[in-house]
């Protein structure tokens, strides 16, 4: 069947989309269009951020087209409509019951609206392909990669007889994500509503569907019955939206209506039609679109109070990607899509569910006890599609401070237990943290330069403490722009960063490469000349 | 044009390895204890490894290899951090020359590991004798559980599985120096093939480092010195001497020997006692580090 087709083609390309951002490196402009497409992520995002962007454009197109094509775009494209649709397929309520709660979804556009007034998102909520990225980044990109780490498990034996050296050594890394469990309710829900109705998110929760509704009222592909409809009501028994009236099937809810034409399958006498008949009998007058205007102004009131308590100013206590814009434009921008945390290819960033409060539900925050922020990498930015967090290149990434490490004395190894141990200074990309020798103490012991620190959190990920690590990073002293140079900002406030393994130019090889500070000093880590023995 | 490059270095190898032949077969009894080589660093590895019996004495015909260079950080051979890719691909093919069936090259990065096979310059140096050879073993699928009978701090670790199936395990460190351990060379070097390396932090890593030589004991070790890591060791930057020399010897211990008194740390010269792990290891008998009454022969290419 095409519409079958064309929903599972578009579930997959949205999968592929997130997965090649994910497996490779390359550019991810359709994934964020594709991501924008959502009227309601859009709409929520560019008033809760105050900005409009490029990536927004697919939803205005997408409500334009509501004029032709009503909410097609549910019944044909939406791959959260395809989800639904599969598992609707598999444990369907007996007969649609009519869904009684449509209503609904204006509440929920309503609190979105009023939140997003107030500048606060509340995107991650119910805007399906927010929950759609998150589903397949969170949730089914671990389960896929933990397979695929089975089978390479499986074949090693074979392998390693045969001195497959590439097979044995093949490394599939399944990464772990917090806030799963929310996930894992929500696909619950999906399931226990569809038992209720079928398309119960779709008819009665999605604010998306909400605002595409509301330029269906009257599409030109729509619902038509003709002169030779008996009235058997079978069409409004099977209609997945109960978009049909059935006391009088003449009258279609449009702005309900996925034009998946299901009633025309079933019709006996071949009365329906989506395009102009001639047969075609006009609906009685009284076949309006009833908008839940009251729910709508509900809603709009409860999402002002909602974002009315989150106004209270949260410290900034988590760590954020590095890129970030300050954390009040970061929140109304962020939609939670997950996008970032799924592409991170060190796994070191997590949605949080205690970020700031309510209104950082979900966002991303750099962990770096699960991976450490590669300096170079500025992945989370590339993929990020409403510039929650900027991409940035070269010495801009490298000056993208996150927050400055800080060693916990009576945790570490070297100040507390007095062991030689220097992980930190053997990790730290940008010799941020230094070894020293104390007075009365038997080992060196670290240090960190502050203004050499990014916070990447090598030091903290590799530290042979665990949980917490002796070596942390606070997010103090993190450089965040909404505009500007990064490396200026960071050179106004006095930091000094540069990778310290940059390979010297060709030709500065010579004889000694002087840029070390200690030649004269203690030889760390050599006993003293025992008494009376000279070199 | 690898395959090209690959006959050429076995061809160069085998015409080594066939003037070298005449002499062993002579002087085998007599091979140095440590040879020390001066020269550009894939010839200096050869000569070194020749000098003290040639690789044909480590490597018999079918044995399972596994070389441990440095090249667990992201940087790029001057900076003294990691081994010399050159040394690495030398010793390498010297390991198929002598009729390998498989060799191995690995390293336990705590950097990423592409990035420093990249950086490090060995994975492509290596691939122009083999492209199958060189793999950061940063999971822990990779590693078994092993008993350390002698250990006394250390009594198990995780270690990767592929050394334990080898025949022939040889350390090819670069000359570092280490600011927890003073000196990182063959001894310090066979970290790099176990998992957990922090519970050796915490336990004591004198002790435990050579606890870890009783099972990982190398068979030989060759020390590249090409760019000694005077100082900031074992990452750097630091002072770096382009010292250009090559160690070889059947003893782990007395090839560290005679590193730590070959070059300067610190700016300063120290006797191999002074490094508590070469110390504790001459003691516990893993080797000699008296170089006094070793025999070391020079060789300057």
């Amino acid at each position: 069947m095409l519409r079958r087709a064309v929903q599972i083609a578009s579930l997959v390309a949205f999968a592929v989309l997130l997965g090649a951002a994910i497996v490779t490196n390359s550019d991810t402009t359709a994934f964020e269009w594709v991501l924008g497409a959502d009227p309601s992520l859009s709409l929520m995002s560019a008033i809760s951020g105050r900005v409009f962007m490029a990536a927004f454009i697919p939803a205005v197109v997408l409500m334009a087209l509501g004029f032709v094509v009503g909410r097609g775009f549910c019944g044909y494209v939406c791959p959260m409509g395809t989800c639904v649709d599969g598992i609707d397929h598999v444990i369907a309520a007996k007969r649609s019951t009519g869904n009684r709660w449509r209503n609904a979804k204006y509440v929920i556009l309503g609190l979105m609206l009023g939140a997003a007034a107030l500048g606060v998102s509340l995107v991650y909520l119910a805007s399906p392909f927010s929950l759609i990225a998150r589903i397949l980044g969170i949730v089914v990109y671990p389960v896929l990669s933990a397979l695929t780490e089975a089978g390479l498990w499986a074949v090693r034996p074979v392998a390693e007889l045969a001195d497959w050296n590439a097979v044995v050594f093949a490394k599939v890394e399944t990464p772990s994500f917090d806030t799963q469990l929310f996930l894992l309710v929500f696909l619950g829900g999906l399931v226990a509503a569809a038992r209720v109705a079928p398309r119960f998110w779709c008819a009665n929760l999605c604010p998306a569907g909400a605002m595409l509704a509301l330029t269906s009222w009257r599409p030109v592909v729509r619902r038509r019955v003709s002169q030779a409809c008996g009235g058997c009501a079978k069409c409004a028994d099977v209609c997945p939206m109960g978009a049909i009236d059935p006391d009088d099937q003449f009258v279609t809810r449009h702005d309900e209506c996925i034009l998946c034409r299901t009633c025309q399958s079933v019709c006996p006498k071949g009365a329906v039609s989506f395009l102009p008949s001639p047969e075609e009998v006009a609906p009685p007058e009284s076949a309006g679109i009833i908008v839940g205007r009251r729910q709508f102004v509900l809603g709009g009131l409860a999402g002002l109070g909602t974002a009315g308590t989150t106004l209270v100013k949260a410290e900034e206590h988590r760590l954020r990607p590095p890129g970030a814009v300050p954390e009040a434009d970061f929140l109304a921008r962020c939609v939670r899509c997950a996008a970032c945390v799924a592409v991170c290819p060190q796994n070191a960033l997590q949605p949080l569910y205690d970020a700031t409060g309510m209104s950082g539900l979900f966002s991303p925050g750099l962990v770096p006890a699960g991976g450490y922020c590669d300096p170079e990498c500025s992945r989370c930015g590339a993929v990020c599609p409403t510039e929650a967090i900027v991409e940035l290149t070269g010495e801009e990434r490298l000056w993208a401070k996150t927050g400055t490490a800080e060693i916990v004395r009576e945790d570490c190894l070297a100040w507390e237990n007095k062991e030689k141990c220097m992980v930190c200074d053997e990790v730290c990309p940008f010799d941020a943290v230094v070894f020293k020798i104390e007075p009365d103490h038997p080992v060196t012991v670290p240090h960190v330069e502050e203004n050499k620190c990014v916070g990447c959190g090598y030091c903290e990920n590799a530290c042979p403490v665990k949980r917490p690590a002796a070596i942390r990073v606070a997010p103090k002293n993190a450089v965040r722009l909404m505009a500007g140079s990064y490396v200026a900002e960071g050179r106004k406030r006095g930091l000094d960063i540069a990778l310290d393994a940059t390979p010297p130019l060709p030709g500065q090889n010579g004889v000694e490469t002087t840029n070390d500070k200690s030649d004269t000093g203690p030889a760390p880590g050599f006993d003293a000349p025992a008494p009376g023995f000279s070199p | 044009m690898d395959r090209r490059k690959f006959l050429n270095t076995s061809a160069k190898g085998a015409i080594a390895l066939g003037a070298g032949l005449v002499p062993h077969i002579s002087l085998a009894a007599t091979s140095p204890d440590v040879a020390l080589v001066k020269g550009a660093p894939g010839a200096a590895a050869r000569a070194a490894v020749e000098m003290i019996g040639g690789m044909g004495s480590v490597v018999k015909k079918g044995n399972r290899v596994v070389i441990k260079p440095n090249m667990s950080f992201a940087s790029t051979p001057n900076v003294g951090a990691n081994t010399h890719p050159l040394v690495v691909q030398a010793i390498a093919a010297m390991c198929w020359e002598a009729g390998a069936s498989s060799v191995l090259i690995l390293d336990h990065s705590l950097a990423p590991g592409p990035i420093c096979l990249e950086r490090s310059g060995v994975k492509a140096a290596a691939a122009t004798v083999r492209d199958d050879m060189v793999y950061m073993v940063n999971d822990s699928d990779h590693y078994s559980d092993v008993k350390i009978k002698d250990g006394k701090t250390l009594k198990e670790t995780e270690i990767v599985k592929s050394v334990l199936r080898a025949d022939v395990l040889i350390a090819a460190p670069t000359a570092k120096s280490h600011s927890g351990a003073g000196v990182s060379l063959s001894l310090k070097g066979m970290m790099g093939l176990i998992y957990d390396r922090g519970s050796l932090h915490r336990k004591g890593l004198d002790s435990c480092i050579i606890d870890l030589c009783t099972v990982l004991r190398a068979d030989l070790s060759v020390i590249d010195a090409t760019h000694v890591l005077s100082t900031n060791g074992p990452r750097g930057p630091g002072k770096v001497l382009d010292e250009n020399k090559v160690i070889a010897s059947r003893d782990m211990v007395a090839a560290d020997a005679v590193a730590v008194a070959e070059f300067t740390w610190y700016g300063k010269k120290f006797q191999p006692r002074q490094v508590a792990h070469i110390r504790h290891a001459h003691e516990r008998g893993l080797g000699r580090m008296d170089i006094e009454n070793l025999r070391v022969e020079r060789l300057v290419l």
